[in-house]
């Protein structure tokens, strides 16, 4: 049992990240199904991930603020030509 | 070498001096950015600052970008180089507070009721302890599990190696874990 909880400490980060083989996975989730410390661990940062991981697609990818960037670097770039010696 | 990405075309010719090219760079990645730089430093004038002057150095420095990692991931690094810049600059107490004082201090006592609205209550409540680590840990967790980077990217973007950037990232969902609790 102590064996199994230090592997299964030890790989939490990657079986969140996917990163373990099918074998270290199913040797980890049968340690966490029976360990009180490890099982709500583990469901607790799978859930923030799928819950986090919507925060970030619920931004696509887009230009919604394309335009006032390029207002300014029109600008930027403007002011940068004026300078001596600019190669622009 | 990086692999080809829809990005390769168009940074070739911004490097040609194409202005155009690199303006439909800004429209593919702007929005994105802005919402990854808003997450670091909790500021939308600021983040709309860093986004403009991220954009403005790519443009400046595009002739160096040797291709080594994807367009993104070096866009992205000076990105969250420029807003950590700001951060340990202004050292904004209230948004860097340690775990012990989020412990302490509770954002939202009230439980929320049962179904869908606990599900915002929680999604809130990890907005906020995103928020409230430090940009050390938020960052790498901004990246990995928002943005949905992968490790390396997401490394590469901090100029951590990936195995210390594992191990904040570790310790960043922990904290917010302990700052959940009582959602959970």
């Amino acid at each position: 049992m102590r064996r199994e909880h230090r592997f299964s400490q030890s790989h939490l980060p990657a079986m969140l990240d996917d990163e373990l083989t099918t074998r270290q996975r199913r040797r980890l989730q049968a340690h966490a199904d029976d360990c009180p410390e490890c099982g709500p661990v583990l469901l607790d940062l799978l859930r923030f991930r799928r819950i986090l991981l919507g925060l970030g697609r619920s931004v696509g990818a887009g230009s919604a603020r394309a335009d006032g960037i390029l207002q300014y670097l029109r600008t930027a770039t403007v002011i940068d030509a004026q300078r001596p010696g600019s190669a622009s | 070498m990086a692999t080809d990405s829809p990005d390769d075309a168009l940074v070739a010719r911004a490097q040609q001096g194409d202005a155009g090219a690199f303006e439909e760079l800004v429209r593919l990645h702007a929005d994105r950015l802005h919402a990854v730089v808003q997450r670091l430093v909790n500021d939308e004038h600021e983040a709309q600052e860093i986004t403009q002057e991220t954009f403005l150095r790519a443009w400046r420095g595009i002739r160096g970008f040797k291709g080594e990692a994807q367009f993104f991931t070096w866009l992205y690094r000076i990105g969250v180089n420029e807003a950590n810049r700001r951060l340990k600059r202004t050292a904004n107490a209230a948004t860097q507070r340690s775990l012990e004082d989020l412990t302490q201090e509770p954002r939202d006592p009230a439980p929320g009721p049962e179904g869908q609205s606990e599900q915002r209550d929680l999604q809130t409540a990890l907005e906020a302890a995103v928020r409230d680590l430090h940009p050390d840990y938020r960052t790498p967790l901004i990246l990995r599990d928002i943005e949905g980077l992968s490790t390396n990217e997401a490394a590469a973007i901090t100029g951590l190696h990936p195995a210390a950037f594992k191990s904040r990232l570790h310790r960043a969902r922990l904290n917010v874990r302990e700052a959940v609790a009582k959602y959970l």
